[in-house]
C-alpha cells in the first residue's frame, strides 16, 4: 500500500475552510446614523405582494427639517393652488407595479441625484442604502423605538412583538434573528396604515385659534345658507352648535384627508405669507404629524374651560332618555366634566355636538354603530361612555387599592346613584366624616392581629391611619364624593359585606373566613382573606414614590428558629 | 427435508409468541387515561405576590430535597434570573416584567402539570411514571433506570436529575404531595401554605367552572383562556393570567395529546412482529437467493 499522504485534498479543504469563514463578513455594513431611528416606514402598496428587496424607512422629519424652505409641495402635490394632496409621489398611479416603481424611484433619487450634483449633503442613490438589508431590521434598537409604528398591528403581532420586546437581552437577541423579515412585512400590506393618536386639538388650542382669528369662525367651519337665513330671521348670532353642524359637502373633518388640508394648509400658507406676531408662540410653524397626533393630555382649571369656549351648553343639565322607558333622568354636571376632559370630543366624539340619542337609540341603528343607548351610557369597557371614564378614573393607583378587590366582591353600583332624576341631587358633594366619629371608642387606634400566629408574629396594623387615608383620598376627587353616599364607604373597603351597627365593631373576619386549612367554594380562608384584603390593596396602591409593604416582614416579624 | 419436523415447531412457536404479545401491547397503551374526577389545582398567577412560601412549603415537606435557609427563601434577588426546577427544588416562582402596568411585575408558579396524558408516562421504557386515579403523576425510584427520555418527551421541561448523585441518582419532580399529604386527607404543601391563596384544589371539572366564573366576572383582569384545560390533552394544574401566556413562559401547545402522537408510531412499529418479520425476510430473501446464485456458478464451473 501507498503510505504517502495525498496533500492536495487536505490543502483545498484549508482554502476551503477560509475562504468560507469569510463569508460573515459581507454581511457588515457601515452603522445607521441615529436619523434613521425615528423615521416612519414606507407602507408597502398593496400591489407589491413579493417583496425582492427590503422595505424602506424614510426619515419624515429629516427631510422636512432640511428642505424647509421649498416647503411641502416640493414632495406634494398642491390642488386647486390651495389644498395639499399628501399621497406621495405625486401622480402615481397605484395600480400599476412597474410605474409605481418608477414613481418612487424618480421622485427619491431624483432629487437625491439633483442634489448631489449641486454639492448639497444628500440621501442615498443605491439600492441597498435604502432598502436595508436584513441584519439591520432584526437589530433590537430599531424594533424598541419604532413601537409607535407596531401599535396598530399588534393583534397579528402579539407574539413576534414580544419574543423581542423583552427586559431580558440575550432573549431579544436571539429571537430578533430568527424574525422573518419578508413575510413580517408582505403581511403589513394587507393592514392598516401606521396607527397615530388622535389629533388632540384641546379647549386651549381653540382658545388660541379663536383669538389668532378674530373669532372669525368661517374660517375653519362652514354654514350652510339654509341656516344662515334661519338664523338670521331668529335675529340670532350662529352658536358653537350650529357652526359645527354643518359638513361641507364632500369633505368632513373626521376625514383624514380633508383636517390635514385644513389644518396643514392654512399653516403652510400663513407660513409662506410671512404671518408674524409679537408673540413668538404664536407664529405659524409647518405642522408635522407628532405635533398635532401626540396622546398628551391637558387639562385646564375650570375657569379657562369654561371661559375658553363660548360653550351654549349650560352647566348643570338633566340627561332624559325616552319618556316611554320610565328611567328616571340623570343629573349632570357638564362644567365639572369640561374640567377633566381636554377637549369636546372625549365625550362628543365624531366632531358634532349632536345629543347622544340621536345615532344611539335603545334598539341601536347603523349611523351610532349599532351601540345602543344603554351601551353608550354604561359601557364598561369604552373610553366614550359614563360607566367607561369612570371605570378607567378607578384604575389610578389611589382608588384601586380598594375597586381592583375588595370593591367587586362588595355590592354592585345602584343604579339610583346616578337616575336621582332631580337637579336638587347634584348639589350635594357627599364628603365621609371623620373615620374617629365612626369607629367605636373601644377600638384601639393601631391593633395587633395575632389570630394566625404561627411561624410569624402578629401583624401591626395602624388601624385609624389607614381609615384617614382612605377617607382624604375619597374626599378629594369629586367623583368618589359623588358615588360615595354611604359614610361607612372607607370602612366597608374592608370590612365588607359586613352589616355597621353605630358605636358596635363590625363583626370578626372568621365569622365567614373560617380560620381552617381548606377554603369553602369560593369563600377564602382566613389566611386568604387577610392577605388578600391587605396585600391585594397594597399591590395595587404602591407607586414608585411610595411602596407600600409586600413582603412577609413588611407586616409581621418572623419567629426566629424556623 | 431432514429439519422439516423442527421447522415446522418453530414455525408454530413464533406465530403464538407473535399473538400473544401483540394482544398485550394493546391493553398497555390504555393505561395512560386518567379517571374522570381527579384532582387537580387552579393557579390564579394574577393574585401572585412572589412570598414563595410555596417553595418553601415545599422544601420543607419532602424529606430527601436539601433543605434551604429561611434567607435563600426569602431573598427577593432570585428574581434576577429565571430559575428552572430542579433535582432540589420542585417548584419555583418567577418573576416577569408586566408590559401593561410595569411597576406591578407578574409572578408565575412552576411545577410539574400533572398531565391528563402525560408524555413523560408514555415515554418511560420501564413504567417509573404512572399516572394515578387521583391525578398525580408518581415516580417509582425503583424501577427506573436513569434513561431520562421523560425529560426529553416533557413538553414543559419539568423532570430534573440527580446528576450529583453517582451511585443513586433519581429523576426529580413535584409529586402532587400524593403520598405525604393527599393520601392523608390534606391538601398538597403548596396550596394550603400560599397567604394570597392563588391555588385552588379540588375536582379537575370543578376547577374549570371555576376559572370560567373567575374569567367572566372579572375580564378585564384575566386572559379568557384557562391554560391546561384542553392543552396536550389537559392538565391537572390549570393557570389563569392577565398577561399572554407565552410572557410567563407557558408554551403555546396544541390540544392533541402527546402519547397520540408517538404511541401509534411506537406500537406500530412492532404490531404482530410484522414490520420486523418483513424485513427480516426480505433480508433472509436475498441471502437465499445469493446464495442459491453462487451455487449456479459453481454448479457451472
Amino acid at each position: 500500500m501507498n503510505t504517502k499522504w495525498n496533500l492536495h485534498p487536505l490543502f483545498a479543504l484549508i482554502v476551503g475552510i477560509l475562504l468560507l469563514s469569510c463569508l460573515p463578513l459581507y454581511g457588515f455594513s457601515e452603522t445607521e446614523s441615529s436619523e434613521m431611528l425615528d423615521s416612519q416606514w414606507v407602507t408597502i402598496p398593496e400591489i407589491f405582494t413579493d417583496l425582492e428587496r427590503g422595505p424602506v424607512k424614510f426619515p419624515h422629519d429629516l427631510h422636512a427639517d432640511a428642505l424647509k424652505k421649498e416647503g411641502c409641495k416640493l414632495c406634494h402635490q398642491v390642488e386647486n393652488e390651495k389644498t395639499l394632496n399628501f399621497a406621495f409621489p405625486k401622480n402615481a398611479d397605484n395600480q400599476d407595479r412597474d410605474s409605481l416603481i418608477n414613481s418612487y424611484h424618480d421622485a427619491c433619487i431624483g432629487c437625491h441625484e439633483d442634489k448631489r450634483k449641486e454639492d448639497l449633503a444628500t440621501g442615498p442613490e443605491t439600492c441597498g442604502e435604502c432598502h436595508l438589508a436584513e441584519q439591520k431590521l432584526q437589530t433590537k434598537e430599531y424594533l424598541a423605538k419604532d413601537h409607535q409604528y407596531y401599535e396598530g398591528l399588534q393583534d397579528t403581532y402579539h407574539q413576534d412583538c414580544l419574543a423581542c420586546h423583552q427586559k431580558d437581552h440575550s432573549l431579544a437577541k436571539a429571537a430578533a434573528e430568527e424574525l422573518d423579515w419578508k413575510n413580517f412585512y408582505v403581511k403589513t400590506s394587507k393592514q392598516k396604515q401606521v396607527h397615530w393618536p388622535k389629533a388632540n386639538f384641546t379647549y386651549r388650542l381653540h382658545n388660541k385659534h379663536e383669538t389668532a382669528l378674530d373669532n372669525k369662525c368661517e374660517n375653519c367651519h362652514y354654514l350652510s345658507p339654509e341656516t344662515k337665513a334661519k338664523l338670521e330671521n331668529d335675529g340670532k348670532q350662529p352658536g358653537c352648535q350650529d357652526w359645527l353642524k354643518e359638513k361641507i359637502a364632500g369633505s368632513d373633518f373626521t376625514n383624514r384627508d380633508s383636517a390635514h388640508q385644513k389644518c396643514i394648509g392654512c399653516h403652510i400658507k400663513n407660513k409662506q405669507e410671512q404671518v408674524a406676531s409679537a408673540d413668538d408662540q404664536q407664529k405659524n410653524s409647518n405642522l408635522f404629524c407628532k405635533d398635532c397626533h401626540n396622546s398628551s393630555q391637558e387639562m385646564v382649571s375650570e375657569e379657562q374651560a369654561v371661559a375658553s369656549i363660548q360653550c351654549q351648553q349650560k352647566e348643570k343639565i338633566l340627561i332624559q332618555s325616552q319618556p316611554e322607558l320610565r328611567m328616571p333622568a340623570v343629573p349632570f354636571n357638564h362644567s365639572s366634566h369640561q374640567t377633566t376632559t381636554d377637549s369636546c370630543q372625549s365625550c362628543h366624539h365624531n366632531n358634532s355636538l349632536a345629543s347622544c340619542s340621536e345615532c344611539h337609540t335603545p334598539e341601536g341603528i347603523a349611523s351610532g354603530d349599532n351601540i345602543t343607548l344603554y351601551e353608550a351610557y354604561h359601557a364598561k369597557t369604552s373610553e366614550l361612555s359614563c360607566t367607561g371614564c369612570h371605570e378607567t378614573e378607578k384604575k389610578a393607583a389611589e382608588c384601586s387599592g380598594c375597586h381592583e378587590s375588595i370593591a367587586h366582591n362588595g355590592k354592585e353600583d345602584s343604579c339610583l346613584t346616578c337616575h336621582s332624576g332631580s337637579l336638587d341631587k347634584l348639589a350635594v358633594h357627599k364628603q365621609l366624616p371623620d373615620p374617629k366619629r365612626l369607629i367605636p371608642e373601644s377600638t384601639p387606634d393601631k391593633m395587633k392581629i395575632g389570630r394566625l400566629e404561627n411561624e410569624y408574629h402578629a401583624a401591626k396594623f395602624p388601624h385609624l391611619e389607614i381609615v384617614r387615608t382612605l377617607t382624604e383620598i375619597s374626599n378629594n376627587s369629586q367623583l368618589s364624593g359623588s358615588f360615595h353616599t354611604d359614610p361607612t364607604t372607607a370602612c366597608q373597603s374592608c370590612h365588607h359585606n359586613a352589616p355597621m351597627v353605630k358605636d358596635v365593631a363590625p363583626p370578626k373576619c372568621e365569622t365567614c373566613h373560617t380560620a381552617r386549612n381548606e377554603p369553602i367554594n369560593d369563600v377564602p380562608t382566613l389566611l386568604g382573606a387577610f392577605h388578600q384584603s391587605c396585600l391585594g390593596c397594597h399591590k395595587e396602591m404602591s407607586t414608585e414614590e411610595k411602596q407600600l409593604p409586600q413582603d412577609c416582614s413588611g407586616c409581621h416579624e418572623p419567629k426566629i428558629n424556623n | 427435508m431432514s429439519n422439516s419436523r423442527r421447522q415446522f415447531l418453530k414455525k408454530v412457536a413464533g406465530l403464538g409468541s407473535v399473538a400473544v404479545l401483540g394482544k398485550a401491547q394493546n391493553s398497555a397503551a390504555k393505561t395512560n387515561k386518567p379517571k374522570a374526577d381527579s384532582f387537580g389545582v387552579l393557579v390564579d398567577t394574577t393574585a401572585c405576590i412572589g412570598c414563595r412560601s410555596c417553595e418553601k412549603a415545599c422544601n420543607r415537606i419532602n424529606k430527601d430535597l436539601p433543605r434551604k435557609s429561611t434567607e435563600f427563601l426569602e431573598d427577593k434577588s432570585v428574581f434576577n434570573q429565571k430559575r428552572r426546577m430542579d433535582a432540589s427544588a420542585y417548584t419555583v416562582v418567577n418573576q416577569y416584567p408586566n408590559r401593561k402596568q410595569p411597576e406591578k411585575p407578574v409572578y408565575a408558579k412552576f411545577q410539574c402539570m400533572h398531565c391528563q396524558e402525560p408524555a413523560c408516562v408514555s415515554a418511560c421504557i420501564v413504567g417509573a411514571l404512572e399516572k394515578d386515579a387521583n391525578g398525580a403523576v408518581k415516580y417509582d425510584p425503583w424501577k427506573c433506570i436513569g434513561c431520562r427520555y421523560c425529560m426529553a418527551a416533557c413538553p414543559f421541561q419539568v423532570p430534573a436529575y440527580e446528576y450529583e448523585n453517582v451511585l443513586t441518582p433519581e429523576v426529580r419532580k413535584c409529586t402532587f404531595c400524593f403520598d405525604t399529604r393527599l393520601s392523608k386527607g390534606k391538601l398538597p404543601a403548596c396550596v394550603q401554605s400560599c397567604p394570597m391563596q392563588v391555588m385552588t384544589f379540588g375536582d379537575r371539572n370543578d376547577l374549570i367552572e371555576i376559572g370560567k366564573k373567575k374569567i367572566r366576572r372579572r375580564p378585564d383582569r384575566y386572559n379568557n383562556h384557562i391554560y391546561g384545560e384542553k392543552e396536550i390533552g389537559g392538565t391537572a394544574w390549570m393557570i389563569l393570567a392577565g398577561v399572554p401566556f407565552e410572557e410567563i413562559d407557558l408554551p403555546k401547545l396544541g390540544t392533541h395529546p402527546i402519547p397520540e402522537y408517538t404511541e401509534p408510531i411506537q406500537h406500530a412499529i412492532f404490531k404482530w412482529f410484522l414490520p420486523p418479520a418483513a424485513l427480516y425476510s426480505t433480508i433472509g430473501g436475498i441471502m437465499w437467493f445469493m446464495k442459491q446464485r453462487t451455487k449456479n456458478i459453481d454448479n457451472q464451473e
